[in-house]
């Protein structure tokens, strides 16, 4: 696989404020390449400055090997961006912001009208296809959006945060979505988000972003496997007396317990004895067990062990 | 090779299509977009329609209308009053102050728009000095003058009015005094002819007394002799002396005769040289008076001719020898046809310098405009295409407002609209294009549209409407000849009002096209320079 995209040493200050840090990572092609950060952390920053929208105070960038600059018009038409709020006209229909930037690409009328067909019927938009833009949901904006950005058939497609504000059903609709596309189309996708369980089942690779920094970039499988040794196990019962069971619980296996409102995350490097030692007391206890699972490592954990340092 | 050449004009050729493609989704997606916010729609394209339309009507007359005046005198004389009455006419509200200083302080207070000062018992009197004083508000600079000229010009048309009756007066007094001078110019000659005539008599009457033999010579009489002959005759002829006493006797009375004769011719003759005296005195005098009757016969001549040298006896002419009329250049005879071209331009400017703002910052803060600047179309294009849309939005304004002109000015030529029309697609590109640069340069909505507006103020500041140009001081002055707002406006004005050919006004048009390329580089680097980040 080829190299697509390559950060090198990227620095971008906002008045004193800096904002990245030396961040070096590639994108191979055909991945679906994901940058994990909190809100701040330099993810949107990235992007806008792999896109031209900014530009970096120090280091390179390159696609394919030539330096993002000096194909600035190549990328221009083989990017597609989704942004993290939306950028569309919210005046005009849904068809008509597809037709105008498909003139903007330079595609053919009959092209575009080919294209908004094909594309509103991937995002599931073809009912609201003459509905002006402002009147559209949360999810549908972003349906809309993501359609904007797959109208010149892009090589690399990057969404910014494409699952953020939406209910869960929703984000599983727009992760299938991506995958699809990554799929079908052998497009090459950047996305960010905080949401990290999201990521790991749809990226191929992970950069982790944490004060402008680059703390990590791998697998999912791989970065766990190197920072988290926890599995989760999570239970509820009724009537959940969590702290009772807590105190029986042997603490030598457990590395942290979570308490939530309806049930507790034990987060243990060995999750076959903690389920003996729980079942053990469960049943001697009046508890009834609503749920329990056991979760493998997680990115959460990941994140927080590598944002912890 | 050849087919590399052909190939190469295919791709110039589709470029080119495509450029004007862009262009036109351009225009269509802001024109949508601003049909589609019903109030901006509204507010843009009619509001100054609305504006021109309104401002048509109200200013489509040449009367200074409800205008207060208040007059004080000390005391009112008739051609007082006879003022005031000329100024009470429907446009003038008069009203009679108690005091000076009511009348004066009332034009601070808006009461009234100016104040009258009339001398006490005004009257046309060789001994009076009749200064009447208006006061007026000079804060409102186009107001004062414009009541000041129109009331003085009331005023002197009174005044006028008193000059011809005096002027008749005289003039009829210098006919008069001439044809007495005519008629008696004939009793002079009359009696120069007499008194010429009684020195002529006179010197006859001298010349006969000269003339008068009043001597005697006795020797011529003989008497001598006759007494020797008779003594003679006695002495031969021995008469009696007694024969010969009555002839002796005879001879003695003649002789007495003669004698008393002569005393009488000497008496006469004394008269005679008093008599010569008299009538040399009364020559004299005659001769003085026929010098006196002629020098009067002169003076009477002179009189005549210096009133006859008089050639200007008209009275309109004498009042008022040199007249000033105020003619227009054109035949527009109201406040809207000297002020349209103004108007026009005005209105063209801020719905250019607002409307172009606008749209270049609603862009900027639009959602889109991220996904704009990531597409394969140039910041130029971009530009080029909003400033289109601009020139087709205030083109459709300055069409209606051509169709306002047509009908404000009762079908003038259509040649006049055609170089309006390029004059006002100019000047309209100036004022879009730097409205444009304002929008690039500002972040938000609101600080766009005041800069906007505080730049369209001020080109209105530095311009004819408020004070003339050429009342400014030096560096100003010279700024303001180069300002937009100016160039386009005289430009107009020339077209509109005084069919002045476009190739006369060649360098304006140079210096609006500089201005164009100006604002449009500027606009770009604005553009540039201040992109917003997109978070």
């Amino acid at each position: 696989m080829s190299e697509v995209i390559n950060f090198q040493n990227i620095v971008k200050h906002f008045g004193k404020n800096l904002v990245l840090n030396k961040i070096d990572f590639s994108v191979q092609d055909k991945d679906i390449f994901g940058l994990i950060g909190l809100s701040g952390s330099g993810k949107t920053t990235i992007l806008n400055i792999m896109v031209g929208f900014m530009k970096a105070n120090k280091g390179k960038i390159s696609f394919r090997g030539k330096d993002i600059k000096k194909v600035k018009r190549e990328i221009e038409k083989i990017f597609g961006f989704a942004t993290q709020t939306g950028s569309f006209y919210n005046r005009l229909t849904v068809r008509e912001n597809l037709f105008y930037f498909g003139k903007m690409y330079s595609i053919k009328k009959h092209e575009i009208l080919q294209k908004t067909k094909e594309l509103l019927e991937l995002v599931e938009l073809s009912d609201a296809s003459n509905v002006i833009a402002n009147q559209l949901s949360i999810g549908m904006r972003r349906r809309l959006d993501i359609a904007c950005a797959l109208l010149n058939d892009p090589e690399v497609l990057v969404l910014d945060e494409p699952t953020e504000d939406l209910d869960p059903t929703l984000r599983k609709e727009i992760l299938a979505l991506i995958k699809r596309i990554n799929i079908e189309k052998s497009t090459t996708i950047i996305v960010t988000s905080h949401l990290l369980n999201e990521m790991e089942t749809i990226c191929n690779k992970i950069a982790i972003l944490h004060h402008g920094k680059i703390m990590e970039i791998g697998t999912p499988d791989n970065l766990k496997e190197r920072y988290s040794t926890n599995e989760e196990i999570h239970l509820k019962t009724i009537p959940g007396y969590y702290k009772e069971i807590l105190n029986k619980l042997d603490k030598k296996n457990i590395n942290h317990i979570v308490t939530k409102k309806d049930k507790i995350i034990i987060y243990t490097p060995n999750a076959e004895k903690v389920l003996y030692d729980l079942t053990r007391i469960l049943r001697d206890s009046k508890e009834k067990i609503v749920y329990l699972d056991v979760n493998k490592p997680s990115l959460e954990e990941v994140f927080e062990s590598l944002t912890r340092k | 090779m050849k087919k590399q050449k052909k190939i190469k004009k295919f791709n110039i050729k589709r470029k080119t299509i495509n450029f004007f493609i862009i262009l036109y989704e351009i225009i269509k997606k802001d024109i949508k977009l601003l049909i589609r916010s019903k109030t901006s729609a509204l507010v843009i394209l009619f509001g100054p329609l609305l504006i021109i339309f309104l401002v048509g009507l109200a200013f489509n007359t040449s009367s200074l209308y409800n205008l207060k005046v208040s007059t004080y005198s000390d005391s009112y004389s008739e051609l007082t009053e006879s003022i005031i009455t000329i100024l009470s006419d429907q446009q003038y509200t008069v009203k009679k102050a108690f005091t000076q200083e009511e009348c004066i302080d009332g034009i601070g207070l808006g009461q009234h728009h100016v104040c009258i000062i009339f001398p006490a018992e005004m009257t046309i009197d060789n001994a009076e000095d009749n200064i009447v004083k208006f006061y007026v508000d000079e804060s409102r600079t186009n107001l004062a003058h414009l009541i000041s000229n129109t009331i003085s010009s009331k005023i002197a048309q009174k005044s006028s009015e008193v000059s011809l009756s005096l002027t008749q007066s005289l003039v009829n007094t210098l006919e008069s005094t001439k044809q007495e001078i005519e008629e008696k110019k004939t009793l002079l000659d009359s009696l120069e002819a007499t008194s010429s005539s009684s020195r002529d008599s006179v010197e006859n009457i001298k010349t006969r007394f000269t003339e008068l033999d009043l001597t005697i010579d006795k020797s011529d009489l003989n008497i001598s002799e006759a007494k020797k002959e008779i003594n003679r005759l006695i002495s031969k002829y021995n008469y009696s002396e007694s024969i010969f006493d009555d002839l002796k006797s005879k001879l003695k009375e003649v002789e007495d005769g003669v004698q008393g004769l002569e005393d009488k011719f000497l008496a006469v003759e004394e008269v005679k040289l008093a008599s010569d005296s008299d009538l040399n005195s009364l020559k004299t005098e005659l001769t003085a008076m026929i010098g006196n009757i002629n020098s009067l016969k002169a003076s009477f001549e002179q009189i005549k001719a210096n009133v006859d040298s008089i050639k200007v006896t008209n009275v309109e002419s004498i009042v008022s020898p040199i007249k000033t009329t105020i003619e227009s250049v054109t035949a527009k005879k109201t406040h809207l046809s000297f002020l349209f071209p103004t108007l026009v331009v005005l209105v063209l400017m801020f719905i250019s310098i607002l409307l172009s703002s606008t749209l270049v910052i609603r862009e900027k803060i639009s959602p889109a405009y991220f996904r704009n600047f990531i597409t394969p179309v140039s910041d130029f294009v971009f530009m080029f295409g909003t400033y289109l849309t601009n020139v087709i939005l205030v083109m459709f304004q300055i069409f209606i407002l051509l169709i306002a002109f047509l009908y404000f000015f009762k079908g003038d030529v259509f040649v006049i609209l055609l170089n309006s029309s390029l004059i006002l697609l100019v000047s309209a590109s100036v004022f879009i294009l730097f409205g444009m640069f304002i929008g690039y340069l500002f972040k938000t909505e609101e600080t766009s549209t005041l800069g906007a507006i505080a730049v369209g103020s001020l080109m209105l500041f530095f311009s004819n409407t408020i004070l003339p140009v050429e009342t400014l001081p030096g560096i100003f002055r010279y700024v303001s000849l180069y300002n937009p707002f100016v160039i386009a406006e005289q430009m107009l004005k020339k077209v509109m009002l005084f069919n002045v050919n476009l190739s006369a006004l060649s360098t304006s048009f140079y210096i609006l096209i500089g201005f164009i390329v100006v604002f449009f580089v500027l606009g770009l680097i604005a553009r540039e320079l201040t992109k917003r980040y997109f978070e």
